[in-house]
């Protein structure tokens, strides 16, 4: 009523025209509103309601309060199983992601020759589908016939791994496959943007002052990226949280569920069992958990982000 | 380039989208995808040349087609009655799942609309997880066709029958004069529930109940040709390690392939024994029973202790193209062996070498095989169900045993199986022990809260910490797997 109250003196205050205008602004983001409504809040708001029922998709959802959620956190062994798997992948991929993602993004800054080349190079991998990426490193994995071993044994006399067929190796072997896709996408691309954004000046000011290089490194140039690190880390963190397609597709969770993601036991328990009540319940869990770490992400990021149009 | 004003603009736009926006809310219910089936499909072309004669009459009338062998043999005994008009019945069938399934679904019911005038539209859906997902989909928006594939193996069927999705067959059996018992017994008893029986069975089968044998490895290992029946565990083991070749760690020729990796297969080692998997009601598994240790031990033997089976980095389980190919390729001398895998063995090993099929060893206290049965189903939704009946049926009957049994290599679950496929096709030596087999089975068990696909899938990942070496097939891992097994049985139904 309070929103009514104001907005509607704001309407009659307005002149023909801009009523007009207003309208006309309507009009135009009318698609993406449209759009929002039915295809993303609608559907976040039903599977909130459905979280707290019983809901087999083919019968009404029958209101069971937080059973779901109690079940998940009380009494679904693979719900803790899966949470680890997927803190042990959010832990690994996110900051290998980033620092291999600056470590490209600091070789192609460095204005060698062929840069552009280069740049290509390592912008092509984050161009290939998940699947089509899934499917040839299981080739090259492949314990017998892939190159990987066959590179291993040849140059070392050791036999390889059995990478995706081996209950310690697979998890690493996706999160390899992962960040071969990674490394060199659009992460990089933002590094670089941030490292080119530098004003050279200050690099010869330190050098002038008698920086050397990690001094200068630690300085200025973290400093000063340290917005395009923060925004990797949030995204990064957020996109290894739903990590699904490379389990899905390569290991289907095995072997001996050391693949199983937390977004696999989702998918499992939402459109394998058609348990969608409490698949909803676990979406819910996890949205929550990364907006969490994301507010976390936003409070900490005060005290080690820089903005310079800040200060 | 033509100028154009802001009102002008916006008003094209409006217009634009606000059709748009009609269209996707006006559509009403899609029309089917496929390509109908022609009616004057060139049946000749594919009409057997010693077609069986058909089961008795229908109440429908029988329709002499002069495609059969025999002009007085009906290609449809059980006919729907007549309209004015030509229907067209949709129909989701599972695609991708034996070799050459669409051949099964243009040829049959490419007859039963020649015979009816009707029209099919087939709709084929992947088969495995796409499969459920899909016709939900189309359920929940009361978009379901006339008629769909069932299984029993992926755990689908008794999901559609508890949602009422298919109808129940007992009142069109009588109007069609057909009788239960023209299948082996345990279908009929796994598709009644609750009193009633759902679809109409596509085929049955007792799954991995055969080995295939290598007889070239056997004759260069100066083994004997097996028997056929009557083969012990030991015996399959002991062959196994003379039949293997080159170092423990990296074998050149595995002397078998025991298929561990299939709920279904479990089953069938552990009643081959003389016990089950899952108690009757569905409520506890039996894991912790002296026959599943035995399995369990027997296949630990295999894996670990012999060497003499691959392990999963050499053949990835599940992948029976590969498997297919190294039993051709003379890399594995046994193989265990499901009814759908033939083609794709047939088709491998060709005149290479000379081979035969055993049936799995059973104790004399064994239980049956496992009914693994497939079906069709006309659906609730469908408004011609009579006409989808009589379909479901053409895909059941006598003549489709024999289409199946000279297109695919294997049987369906018809108690007169051999007899349909004429005497020819009965001597193939796979499909005699394929029919016993067949006769042998028992109802497969359901968990009484329809969670089949978790209980596979908890079943298998705990044995794979066992074939993977992590740990050892003892009590307390057999503790272990009976708690999480026990753990899914137990949750609220689906």
């Amino acid at each position: 009523m309070a929103a009514r109250a104001v907005v509607l003196p704001a309407w009659r205050s307005l002149t023909p025209a801009r009523r007009r205008e207003a309208l006309q602004g309507l009009l135009f983001i009318s698609p993406w509103l449209v759009g929002f409504l039915a295809f993303t809040a609608y559907p976040m708001l039903a599977s909130l309601y459905y979280s707290f029922s019983a809901y087999k998709i083919l019968a009404p959802p029958v209101w069971v309060g937080l059973r779901n959620y109690a079940y998940a956190f009380n009494g679904d062994p693979l719900f803790w199983l899966s949470v680890q798997r997927t803190v042990i992948w959010v832990v690994v991929t996110v900051p290998l992601g980033i620092f291999g993602s600056l470590l490209a993004a600091v070789l192609l800054n460095r204005g060698l020759k062929g840069t552009n080349l280069y740049r290509t190079a390592f912008f092509l991998p984050s161009l290939t589908p998940t699947v089509a990426a899934a499917l040839l490193w299981t080739w090259i994995l492949n314990p017998r016939f892939g190159i990987a071993n066959a590179a291993i044994e040849g140059l070392t006399g050791l036999r390889g791994p059995n990478w995706l067929a081996d209950i310690d190796w697979a998890l690493p072997s996706l999160a390899m496959i992962s960040l071969w896709t990674a490394i060199g996408g659009n992460r990089m691309l933002i590094f670089l943007a941030g490292l080119q954004g530098i004003p050279q000046e200050l690099y010869e000011a330190a050098r002038v002052d008698g920086a050397g290089p990690i001094r200068t490194w630690w300085n200025i140039t973290v400093p000063l990226i340290s917005p395009a690190i923060f925004f990797n880390l949030v995204l990064g963190i957020i996109f290894s949280f739903r990590v699904f397609a490379f389990a899905f597709v390569v290991t289907e969770g095995g072997p001996a569920r050391a693949t199983y993601f937390y977004a696999l036991h989702l998918y499992t328990m939402a459109f394998r069992s058609f348990d969608m009540g409490y698949g909803s319940a676990l979406a819910w869990i996890l949205f929550l958990t990364v907006l969490v770490l994301t507010v976390l992400n936003m409070q900490l990021s005060k005290r080690w982000v820089y903005y310079e149009s800040l200060r | 380039m033509a100028a154009i004003s802001r009102r002008r603009f916006l008003g094209l736009t409006a217009a634009v989208g606000g059709g748009a926006l009609l269209a996707a809310c006006g559509g009403g219910a899609p029309a089917p995808t496929a390509t109908p089936v022609p009616v004057a499909k060139p049946f000749a072309t594919v009409a057997p040349t010693s077609a069986p004669a058909a089961a008795g009459g229908a109440a429908g009338g029988s329709t002499a087609s002069s495609a059969g062998a025999n002009a007085a043999e009906p290609l449809i005994t059980a006919k729907p009655p007549q309209r004015p008009e030509p229907i067209t019945l949709r129909f989701h069938f599972r695609a991708g799942g034996d070799k050459s399934e669409p051949a099964i679904y243009v040829e049959r019911p490419g007859e039963w609309s020649q015979v009816t005038g009707h029209k099919i539209a087939l709709e084929p859906i992947p088969s495995g997880k796409e499969y459920p997902p899909k016709i939900v989909a189309l359920a929940t928006a009361g978009n379901l066709g006339d008629l769909m594939f069932t299984s029993v193996s992926e755990a689908n069927h008794f999901f559609f029958v508890q949602n009422k999705l298919i109808e129940p067959v007992d009142d069109y059996l009588p109007k069609y004069n057909i009788k239960k018992e023209e299948w082996v017994s345990a279908i009929i008893k796994t598709l009644t529930i609750g009193g009633k029986m759902y679809g109409m069975p596509k085929a049955s089968n007792p799954a991995e109940a055969h080995f295939a044998i290598n007889l070239k490895l056997f004759e260069e290992a100066g083994l004997k040709k097996p028997e056929i029946y009557g083969n012990s565990f030991d015996d399959l083991r002991n062959w196994a390690i003379k039949l293997t070749k080159g170092p423990p760690d990296r074998r050149d020729v595995y002397g078998i392939y025991s298929h561990t990796y299939a709920n279904q297969a479990v089953t069938n080692g552990v009643r081959a024994r003389g016990a089950d998997l899952i108690d009757a009601a569905g409520e506890k598994s039996l894991v912790d029973s002296p026959q599943f240790n035995d399995w369990l031990q027997w296949n630990y033997k295999l894996y670990r202790e012999d060497k003499v089976h691959p392990m999963p980095d050499v053949l990835k389980p599940g992948d029976s193209n590969a498997l297919a190919g190294m039993f051709a390729a003379g890399k594995i001398a046994i193989s265990q062996i499901h009814r759908s895998w033939m083609v794709a063995f047939k088709t491998a090993v060709g005149d290479k070498f000379p081979w035969m099929f055993v049936q799995h060893p059973k104790l004399p206290n064994a239980k049956g095989w496992v009914a693994n049965i497939d079906t069709h189903s006309a659906t609730t939704q469908s408004k011609y169900k009579d006409e989808a009946f009589t379909l479901t049926y053409a895909l059941a009957d006598r003549r489709f045993a024999y289409v199946v049994a000279k297109g695919q290599g294997y049987l369906t679950g018809r108690v007169d199986n051999l007899e349909a496929i004429g005497p020819e096709l009965a001597k193939d030596p796979f499909l005699q022990i394929q029919q016993k087999c067949t006769e042998e089975e028992e109802p497969w068990w359901i968990a009484k809260n329809l969670r089949q696909l978790e209980v596979e899938a908890e079943l298998l990942n705990q044995l794979d910490t066992v074939w993977l070496g992590k740990r050892p097939p003892d009590k307390a891992f057999i503790g272990d797997l009976k708690k999480a097994l026990d753990d899914v049985l137990a949750k609220p139904p689906l």
